[in-house]
């Protein structure tokens, strides 16, 4: 019940932050951090204390969870369901792959790259279907300044983790 | 890998996301937009009230300064504006109102991934609606996209998916203005032969539907004639994105 409480507050503290953060007018996509921060917990809390198998389910449903709710603040319901569930499933792939050493730097490389793949199949799908004119030097430009203020917020908030 | 199960919860996902996304486009579903303004207004609001209250009193003398200078311009008005309605009854031209519906705040940037957008105090219950331009005494600031019962949601200028028919006003020339995503806008469709000049201004030409005419948009900022079939011209919007404050809604063409 504490641990519910605590993740429906950090929910909507995200949420609350990026409606009103932006930077030089690109909104920040801290949700994808909430991901991050719920497999780091999830896998290797449980792979490594309890030694028992962590549930797949209950991660992808997160995952979606957040989606909808980015949806729903984007007004347009499906891309983010699709792109942060995506995401999700495969950082869970690589949680699970025991032979990576999760260092600093490595957890930072994983926390950009997967933000910039997270915006990207957003993008793609948002661009492709709802015809939205976006520049392209202006999306890499954002996808960039989201993957690297993600870093240190995920660093901060994962730290000594796994 | 992944456990079958998860392997069917992700693609079920999947294929009715796109379902829900496929039935958007066609305009047979919509959602509203889910928003924080309720627990974000009274915030801005704060900031607001302690900014006024340190700028009153230079504020309240400029504002003086100012009603001497309307109370003298008024009188030379009026005479054009008779003028005016000679010459334009003698032309038979009809005028299209331009009605402010009403006066808001923007309270916020909007968060929208795609869109340049801000948020007004204002929504449906104060006549507010989709479509309606926006404006400062700059100049047009953009339109109502989602318009809710107490808030808004307005497209600036400046975005990509944001266009306006306009005219140049020293030399009537109409074109298509559109943001860049910048703080800049392009002119488009203006023929290489037609002389555009760094620094002319923009008036909205009253032709798309939507925006009155003669509200002033912006200046040419730099002119390029080297290639293509037209002008590849920017534009410097009159009122800049960054410092809106208050602006009009004004009712729509439409």
């Amino acid at each position: 019940m504490k641990i519910t409480l605590k993740w429906i507050l950090l929910v909507f503290f995200v949420f609350l932050t990026e409606e009103l953060v932006a930077i030089d007018g690109i909104s920040l996509n801290l949700s994808f951090l909430l991901i991050y921060l719920f497999v780091i917990n999830h896998f290797f809390y449980k792979s490594e204390r309890k030694k028992i198998a962590p549930s797949e389910f209950l991660p992808v449903i997160f995952f979606a969870t957040i989606g909808l709710l980015e949806d729903l603040f984007q007004g347009i319901i499906g891309p983010a369901i699709i792109s942060k569930t995506l995401t999700g499933v495969i950082l869970m792939i690589l949680v699970k792959q025991l032979f990576f050493h999760w260092t600093e730097f490595f957890k930072a490389l994983v926390i950009c790259f997967f933000t910039i793949l997270d915006e990207a199949i957003y993008s793609f799908i948002v661009i492709y279907f709802f015809n939205y004119y976006v520049d392209p030097f202006f999306l890499v430009k954002s996808f960039i300044i989201k993957g690297l203020v993600n870093i240190p917020l995920g660093l901060i908030s994962s730290w000594r983790k796994p | 890998m992944l456990k079958k199960s998860t392997l069917f919860i992700l693609v079920l996902l999947i294929v009715a996301s796109f379902f829900i996304i496929s039935y958007q486009t066609k305009g047979w579903v919509n959602f509203d937009k889910l928003h924080l303004s309720h627990f974000l207004t009274p915030l801005h609001f704060l900031k607001i009230s302690l900014n006024e209250i340190l700028s009153a009193k230079d504020e309240n003398r400029k504002l003086k300064e100012q009603l001497y200078e309307l109370i003298i311009k008024e009188k030379s008005n009026e005479e054009l504006i008779r003028e005016n309605a000679r010459l334009r009854a003698l032309l038979q031209l009809k005028e299209k109102k331009k009605e402010v519906v009403a006066i808001a705040k923007v309270i916020r940037r909007g968060s929208n991934k795609f869109l340049k957008t801000i948020w007004l105090d204002k929504g449906q219950k104060h006549g507010i609606l989709k479509d309606m331009p926006v404006i400062t005494p700059n100049g047009l600031v953009g339109r109502v996209i989602l318009s809710t019962d107490e808030f808004s949601e307005v497209l600036i200028l400046t975005d990509a998916n944001f266009s306006v028919s306009v005219r140049v006003e020293r030399n009537r020339i109409e074109g298509i203005l559109s943001g860049k995503s910048t703080n800049l806008c392009t002119l488009k469709y203006i023929p290489l032969e037609e002389e555009i000049l760094v620094g002319d201004r923009l008036i909205t030409s009253g032709i798309d539907g939507i925006f009155p005419e003669g509200i002033k948009v912006g200046a040419v900022k730099k002119v390029n004639t080297q290639k293509g079939l037209f002008q590849e011209i920017e534009v410097i919007p009159l009122q800049s994105e960054l410092t809106i404050e208050e602006v009009a809604v004004l009712n729509s063409l439409q």
